[in-house]
């Protein structure tokens, strides 16, 4: 089925995480994404671990498989004259360049944005970086978690009377590219308006802080700065996860009314001490949360999180089963929205891929095609795309063109 | 020796840690950064709300002044997620209050003003 971006062409030089998550959400919807890489430049997430069977290979690697399906990919010699021309060729007809280079890389090869408006003038470029394309910290390498530090958000997680602690996700490489999705769709319909590209500058940086817009008015306007407080939350008690049966299992339980508190204490049997005055008000239950989380605790413990959340959901407790591994596969409503795509590849063989986590009803995302091999599409771009002869192609091989 | 810290044992870290730790305790969160910048030492800080508003980084192009005329003041907001090279983007305004583009939006599909009225008597909006 056509995708809702069929006939968007992005030349993509991303890699790691945040530029082909990005690019990864486009070829979902049906744009032709062509990685550009190297041998001696490739994807370095193609290097991380788990392999297919333990074994290292460029093509086996499993994260890098995940992010990179729907893609094709081209291996090109950049420092060859004819790579450059052939990659310009590439980009003179393609709506989009994606990059997340440190800022500089992509003008050291001749293919910053303003080489690229030469070849293209309507070209849309994103530059994804951790700090940005200019200001003092330019030049600054970096890793995602450089801005989720000095955007505030990593000193908001860990217990109050503790350092923060860090969490395990890649929160700006996971954010970044849901607002370049935004963005450059938005900048593909303002070319198509009026004509004209542009170069967005997307960064860790500035998305990591553009969240924390509520904190930072409370702070400026309050006075108000905002501390760590574990599982708590201002407006709900009891707010926690709670110990289930089974090895490291637990299920988050959340009380926002008087209500849901009753529907608790009901779900709970009415024991004793959830009639003490202690618990019978928000603020009371606030002032003596950690009691009451052991109390609570002492009975989830006979449950399973799927049991305790199904009990207390019928009973108008707000509760969520904590998953991860093996019970992500198995739970049921992610089964039902097909949260994993299953795909042959020629070195991993049959793999499970996350599916798009957003989708739309007429065109929804597909899996079109497995991540590609290094190099793979070579000939299939030259010749099926670019037009170019067989001889023509075969002349720039024998160059050294594609490594 | 090598130390691989994702299988060294926790006294191991705790070690290392210490001493380099103390060194840490030692200086000022802005001259470690600075120092390991100039050394090209990859090293970042964990800043609070406060430290934002300090940011040299994030001093230009990212916040916005928006004007609060029901709170008689303008505020500062974070403006951007995406910076272009050519199309101004980012936070215009403020938050509506409730009902606050009626008219505007109404009229922009046709709804006359009497008509607007006449809906408004009768509670619809």
């Amino acid at each position: 089925m056509a995708g809702a971006l069929e006939g968007i062409r992005v030349i993509d030089f991303s890699w790691v995480v945040a530029g082909p998550t990005l690019t990864r959400y486009l070829g979902d919807f049906g744009a032709e994404v062509i990685k550009v890489e190297s041998h001696t430049h490739s994807d370095q997430m193609r290097s991380m671990p788990p392999y297919k069977d333990g074994k290292p290979g460029l093509n086996r690697s499993a994260p890098w498989a995940n992010l990179n399906c729907n893609k094709y990919a081209v291996s090109i010699n950049l420092k060859h004259p004819k790579g450059t021309e052939l990659v310009k060729r590439l980009i003179s007809q393609a709506d989009a360049v994606v990059e997340n280079f440190t800022p500089g890389t992509m003008d050291k090869w001749g293919l910053g944005y303003e080489d690229l408006v030469k070849v293209k003038p309507d070209i849309i470029m994103v530059s994804i970086s951790i700090f940005g394309q200019t200001g003092p910290y330019k030049r600054r390498s970096g890793i995602g978690a450089f801005a989720e530090g000095m955007s505030g958000l990593i000193n908001l997680f860990g217990w109050p009377d503790r350092s923060p602690s860090y969490f395990q996700l890649v929160v700006g490489d996971a954010l970044v590219p849901f607002f370049g999705v935004s963005s450059l769709l938005a900048a593909l319909e303002h070319r198509d308006r009026t004509g004209q590209g542009q170069w967005l500058d997307l960064n860790q940086l500035d998305v990591c802080s553009y969240l924390m817009a509520p904190l930072l008015l409370d702070s400026a306007i309050n006075g108000r700065e905002a501390l760590r407080c574990g599982n708590y939350s201002p407006a709900s008690s009891p707010h926690a996860v709670y110990p289930c049966s089974g090895e490291d299992r637990w299920c988050a339980i959340s009380v926002s009314s008087d209500e849901e508190w009753l529907n608790l204490c009901a779900a709970m049997g009415d024991p004793d001490w959830s009639h003490d005055p202690k618990f019978a008000t928000f603020a009371a239950r606030t002032a003596n949360e950690e009691e009451l989380d052991k109390l609570i605790s002492s009975w989830t413990a006979q449950f399973s999180p799927e049991e305790l959340m199904h009990l207390l959901q019928k009973r108008g407790v707000p509760a969520g089963a904590v998953l991860s591994g093996r019970w992500i596969y198995s739970d049921p409503q992610l089964q039902h929205r097909e949260a994993v795509w299953y795909m042959d590849h020629a070195e991993i063989g049959r793999m499970g891929y996350y599916t798009t986590p957003f989708q739309l009803s007429s065109t929804p995302a597909e899996p079109r095609l497995p991540p590609p091999c290094l190099g793979e599409h070579n000939e299939h771009v030259c010749t099926e795309i670019l037009k170019m002869s067989t001889e023509e192609f075969v002349q720039l091989f024998n160059e050294g063109v594609f490594v | 020796d090598k130390v691989d810290i994702f299988s060294e044992s926790q006294e191991v870290i705790n070690r290392l840690e210490k001493s380099i730790g103390s060194f840490f305790l030692s200086k000022a969160k802005q001259e470690l950064a600075e120092g390991a910048a100039e050394r090209r030492i990859l090293l970042g800080c964990i800043d609070n709300m406060k430290d934002l508003f300090q940011n040299p980084q994030l001093a230009s192009g990212f916040w916005k002044e928006i004007e609060h005329p029901e709170l008689n003041r303008s505020l500062t907001y974070p403006g951007l997620f995406v910076r272009s090279s050519s199309v101004e983007g980012g936070i215009r305004g403020r938050a509506p209050l409730i009902g606050e583009h009626n008219c505007e939006i109404y009229s922009e599909i046709g709804i006359s003003k009497d008509q607007i009225l006449s809906l408004n008597q009768a509670g619809v909006i």
